[in-house]
């Protein structure tokens, strides 16, 4: 919880809100995401786009991560690709 | 996780936005990022431990507090209404710390730079200079709190604690460009820096109103077309009365106004309900040591409680609301057990932002990582959190437990009676006796056997007042929370009672 992963192959970077103690790594584009230095940033040109500030889950194990840098992905996690979460309907409080 | 990866992503992903101060000549999140940049850049030359931040509203504050983040050193704002003895007691707690101020006279040998050159800092083209602490666990801020002890405690607030409140309750960039907020908070308080990281995420301009009054935050509202805003209760009782000696209604662009800090009487939501048809009250419960928010009481909650038939339902707006999806809230007995809904015990909160922690004291989250709220109350069957008393304001009497809140809920509803406090006096027969310390209605002059016989009628006699004081107004905190030890004082000293 809280790290922050850079992808190895765009310019995406994430940081993980909720994690999972599972031996699994997550993947953008393909390759392992690393929490040290990123990789080229334009080795992909197709794929989704990963848009700034939006969070992308896995619903079986319950990992969520939310996008830092914005970059092309997809964001995959065992196998399953993560999915764009909802948009929070809660009302200001701050 | 680290603050800085907010502004960065603000910076990166809203750059034209302006975010900070006025419409026309304020500061984007690139241009707040730059300032943040130059003084962190100074904060290492200084070679300092801390930033202390001393002063009033206004982008000195998130200038500071970012310069602080991407310095990596910790970020400690501190109440400028405190006595020169309390000042520098704290300030002595920090090794060597840096005091942004524009009272540097009052900070004696700790090291200063005035607000104003600090903001300076802003016109110098800049870059990062890799120095925040990546470690989630960093220490970002730090608030004093005061406890029921006379020393304050500095309450520890860890990046990762402030960053899971903000990704669990806010959506990157969900403002349109044309809201605006206002805050007349003290930044010094949680819900200013809860206020700002929110609302900079959130890309919606955050305009200072550093000396509050009615008439003048009415006056920016209109002229900074403010969609959003953050009040005090005696914030509103305020507003509500400068709109009705004018006979007007609030601001047409207020679209959602929240509130916390300290209990609201029913009669001014009321009263404000009417006067903002347009609207959105949120009701926000929260504690230092929980990096603020735990439970709300949205715009549609007010609704659907204000137009209810149900008393059950009606009942909520006196409630804190529920609890944020991100946290669990429990009411606990005295032996750590879950109690019945409706029944009143200790309310206790846990979840990735709850700190509960202090520099002095350590951690006060036990093993089942639940932190103690010390507030007193009870959760209906729908979740619904209803907030009582601190458990520090429990009246032991005759070995019998009295919640104050109950006796004063029965004596605010006295025609007579337009606020009251209710606290027990320490006795060495009794342990406690009931004061009740009550502040008039407007012409009205309660006669005090009448008001302890309503008591009695409604409650037992065992929780009936045994001194009854009249008092022109209860004193509070500027955020609106009674302070009953300076009430027990005026009987304690040595005032007549009755």
């Amino acid at each position: 919880m809280g790290i922050r992963l850079r992808s190895q192959a765009s310019a995406a970077e994430v940081i993980v809100v909720k994690g999972s103690d599972a031996d699994v790594e997550l993947l953008c584009a393909g390759l392992a995401m690393s929490d040290g230095v990123a990789g080229e940033a334009s080795q992909v040109s197709d794929g989704p786009t990963l848009e700034l500030g939006k969070r992308y889950s896995d619903p079986q194990s319950g990992i969520e991560v939310l996008v830092s840098k914005a970059g092309i992905g997809p964001l995959s996690w065992d196998g399953r690709e993560l999915v764009q979460a909802q948009a929070k309907q809660l009302p200001a409080s701050d | 996780m680290n603050l800085t990866m907010l502004l960065n992503m603000v910076a990166e992903g809203m750059p034209e936005r302006v975010l900070i101060g006025d419409a026309k000549t304020g500061f984007t999140g690139a241009q707040l990022r730059e300032l943040a940049y130059g003084g962190a850049a100074y904060i290492e030359s200084r070679g300092v431990d801390t930033v202390v931040f001393l002063g009033g509203n206004g982008p000195g504050f998130p200038g500071a507090l970012f310069a602080s983040a991407y310095s990596g050193r910790p970020f400690l704002p501190i109440n400028y209404r405190l006595g020169d003895e309390q000042l520098s007691e704290i300030l002595a707690r920090r090794d060597k710390p840096l005091v942004i101020t524009d009272m540097p006279e009052r900070v004696g040998d700790a090291e200063t730079i005035t607000i104003a050159d600090f903001m300076k800092m802003a016109e110098q083209p800049a870059s990062d200079p890799g120095l925040a602490d990546m470690d989630p666990s960093a220490i970002a801020v730090l608030l004093m709190t005061s406890g029921t002890t006379a020393a304050p405690k500095s309450a520890v607030l860890r990046h990762r604690h402030l960053m899971s409140y903000i990704f669990g309750s806010v959506d990157f960039a969900s403002a349109e460009d044309s809201e605006a907020t206002i805050v007349s908070i003290p930044p010094y308080h949680i819900a200013a820096v809860a206020n700002l990281l929110s609302n900079l995420y959130a890309g919606r301009r955050i305009f200072y109103l550093d000396q509050f009054t009615a008439e003048q935050w009415l006056s920016h509202v209109r002229d900074q077309q403010i969609t959003n805003a953050m009040v005090v209760p005696t914030m509103l009782v305020r507003i509500v009365e400068e709109l009705t000696k004018h006979g007007e209604q609030a601001p047409a662009s207020l679209r959602a106004v929240s509130y916390g800090g300290a209990k609201i009487s029913e009669q001014v939501l009321l009263k404000a309900l009417d006067l903002f048809p347009n609207t959105g009250f949120v009701n926000a419960y929260g504690l230092t040591e929980t990096a603020s928010s735990i439970a709300v009481l949205g715009p549609e909650d007010h609704r659907r409680a204000w137009a209810a038939t149900d008393p059950a339902v009606r009942a909520r707006l006196a409630s804190v609301g529920r609890a944020l999806p991100t946290v669990e809230i429990e009411v606990h007995d005295e032996h750590g057990a879950r109690t019945a809904p409706g029944k009143v015990g200790d309310i206790v909160v846990r979840g990735p932002q709850v700190a509960g922690e202090y520099l002095e004291a350590g951690s006060t989250i036990d093993s089942d990582g639940w932190f103690r709220t010390r507030d007193r109350g009870y959760i209906d069957a729908e979740g619904y959190i209803f907030v009582q008393d601190r458990a520090d304001d429990t009246i032991i009497r005759g070995g019998e437990n009295i919640a104050p809140s109950e006796i004063e809920d029965v004596l605010t509803r006295h025609a007579t009676v337009a606020d009251c406090a209710v606290a027990g006096i320490p006795d060495d027969e009794w342990g406690h006796r009931i004061a009740a310390f009550i502040v008039s209605a407007p012409g009205a002059s309660p006669d005090p056997e009448d008001l302890r016989e309503y008591v009695r009628s409604k409650l037992r006699s065992a929780k009936t007042p045994d001194a009854i004081v009249f008092v022109d107004e209860l004193p509070t905190t500027p955020t609106g929370k009674v302070l009953r030890r300076d009430l027990i004082r005026l009987v304690t000293q040595g005032n007549p009672a009755t």
